[in-house]
């Protein structure tokens, strides 16, 4: 409330200035209130945006470990539990930020000032670059702990797909033939359910998979990729630092534009050739990673479901094709 | 058929496989869906992995594009469209809103959003507060991103109207929940 | 302390929320590996192998009234022949 009162000060001074009175006194004392004003209000909001940071840690903290040990305990097959509290912890953070970018927007992008001099607009720009900094740093945090509560969702899928191959081993002796009672041998894992002759009589019996079974192909992607992950981190790394030498070789190129020291440029020019060539090398190398990636995924998934490897493997060919990460 | 990828699968098209699909989402039974297209679980638990599977290796999306059409237009299926989840009176008049008042959809799907941020199962909640199932939900949803397809110059429109409604139900989620983490944080 | 006791209600109320929902499409069941058979409904014999899925071998009752086609473990030789 006291910030409109001020704006209409500020208004007032303006008026006053256009109308003639005073000529030097008003402007100095108006473009220092505003100054002045700018001032607290930038420490109001990096106090603002310190007690929101706060807020984010402690809920985040506490958070957490509730999430985590939720994971553990959901019996749900999808965790749906889990899931719901993990959606609304986010949504609090979302909250959090929305408040923030809500203040910045109504009190540091809209700061209204009359007085129209370069001191002042550059005192502006300047008060705003500190300020989006500051709020770029919540940013930041809030993004660091979505990573952190996302991570707390994990899936044991080798521990999913040995109940799977367990069950197999329990089971696939122990049927018999609806219609002659002869024993019936499940000869592999089925993940559909599937119509199986008896041996004795001919008849079709129809074998139905438990529900963990029917998730097999779903389950084998989730557990390929968990077991090859760190080729596709490989993958993921090259891209980083060929985008991170690119940067490099941008800041050096920037950097030229006033040096007038020949040595100097000399110098400069020759590093930027180095870093082009790490930046090509890495560039070349990240596709090669990434294909040996969805190799080595598709290959396990394979193993884990061989009933569909022909599927698979056309799958694979499109993603190979036309998906360079 | 050009595109050897829409082939049906024993005899289950395109068509089937996205109507059982809605249908399901919707709640109505397997076995009942199954029985009217004179199919067995066997039959259908493998065209629906290849399904998923044709999807997958499809480069150009027109399994996936048409698999859309279809699941929106499952009640025109010849043979299920009769089949159908019991609907509140109310459940109808807001589905028959749903289809035909664009702002009424915006203010759901926000409203679905929001839920979600608040902790609450989005489909189930449309589901208890305006007797709307989700593969009713979803066939409406198909119909409307046709028309955004054919008018772009709305997007923005109804993307901040959407916006709009959506802030409106995290409010009134928020109040529900005593509040935000950090209601007593202000500058 | 007080803060954060007022994190940790709000925390609790969340966690309450999301436990005591009900989940679309109501509990998941987990259900075991089963065998049954077909019993033809118009002459009651068991469903036989010769002769294909989709046709009773005996009366020529349609048990499927689609064609198989190359699946995976049904293929398109599982069609009943003498229809």
């Amino acid at each position: 409330m006291a910030f409109t009162s001020k704006k209409a000060t500020i208004h007032k001074t303006y008026k006053h200035k256009m109308s003639g009175f005073s000529k030097n006194k008003p402007i100095n004392t108006q473009a220092e209130n505003e100054q002045k004003e700018m001032q607290e209000t930038k420490e109001r909001f990096f106090v603002f945006i310190g007690k929101l940071e706060e807020k984010l840690k402690e809920f985040a903290a506490a958070s957490i470990p509730e999430l985590i040990e939720m994971n553990h305990t959901d019996t749900d097959e999808f965790k749906r539990g889990y899931l719901r509290l993990k959606s609304a912890v986010l949504g609090q953070l979302d909250s959090i930020r929305e408040k923030a970018s809500a203040v910045k927007e109504e009190k540091i992008t809209y700061f209204p000032y009359a007085s129209d001099t370069l001191e002042m607009s550059s005192a502006y720009i300047q008060f705003r670059n500190e300020c989006y900094d500051r709020y770029s740093l919540l940013e930041d945090m809030c993004q660091e702990y979505r990573q952190r509560i996302e991570d707390t969702q994990v899936e044991d899928y080798e521990l999913k797909y040995r109940k799977i191959v367990d069950e197999y081993e329990a089971i696939k002796d122990k049927f018999r033939c609806v219609q002659c009672g002869s024993p019936i041998t499940i000869d592999k894992i089925y993940f559909t359910t599937t119509y199986i002759t008896c041996p004795s009589c001919q008849t079709k019996n129809t074998f139905e998979p438990s529900s963990q079974a029917k998730l097999l192909e779903h389950i084998g992607r989730s557990l390929a990729e968990q077991r090859t992950k760190h080729i596709l981190q490989q993958s993921d790394a090259a891209g980083k630092e060929e985008r991170d030498l690119y940067h490099k070789a941008h800041q050096l190129r920037l950097s030229l534009i006033h040096e007038k020291n020949k040595e100097i440029l000399h110098q400069k020019e020759k590093e930027m050739e180095e870093l082009e060539q790490q930046r090509q090398e890495a560039a070349s190398r990240q596709p090669i990673l990434y294909q040996k990636y969805l190799r080595a995924m598709f290959d396990e998934w394979n193993k884990i479901n061989p009933d569909l490897t022909n599927e698979h493997e056309r799958f694979f060919t499109t993603l190979a094709t036309h998906n360079n990460r | 058929m050009s595109n050897p990828l829409l082939e049906p699968i024993h005899g289950v098209s395109l068509q089937d496989y996205a109507a059982i699909s809605a249908k399901l989402v919707s709640g109505v039974a397997q076995a009942d869906i199954l029985n009217a297209l004179g199919i067995e679980p066997a039959v259908y638990e493998e065209a629906s992995a290849l399904w998923v599977t044709r999807m997958q290796e499809d480069q150009t999306w027109e399994v996936t594009t048409l698999y859309g059409q279809y699941f929106g237009n499952a009640d025109q299926h010849p043979k299920l469209s009769g089949l159908n989840v019991a609907i509140s009176e109310e459940g109808q008049a807001n589905l028959d809103k749903l289809n035909t008042d664009r702002y009424f959809y915006e203010e759901l799907c926000g409203a679905r959003q929001a839920a979600y941020q608040y902790g609450l199962d989005g489909a189930q909640w449309i589901q208890e507060n305006f007797g709307i199932n989700l593969g009713d939900f979803q066939a409406v949803a198909m119909k409307w991103m046709e028309v955004q397809n054919a008018d772009w110059d709305s997007v923005p429109h109804f993307a901040s109207y959407q916006q709009q409604k959506q802030a409106a139900y995290a409010a009134k989620f928020a109040a529900e929940q005593g509040g935000n983490v950090a209601d007593d944080v202000v500058f | 302390m007080e803060e954060n006791k007022k994190t940790l209600s709000l925390l609790e109320r969340m966690k309450q929320k999301a436990v005591e929902q009900k989940s679309y499409g109501g509990e998941y069941v987990e259900q075991s590996a089963n065998v049954n058979t077909k019993t033809c409904p118009n002459c009651g014999a068991g469903r036989a192998q010769q002769d294909g899925l989709t046709h009773c071998a005996y009366c020529g009752f349609e048990f499927l009234s689609v064609k198989l086609t190359d699946g995976i473990h049904i293929k398109e030789s599982d069609n009943s022949q003498n229809i």
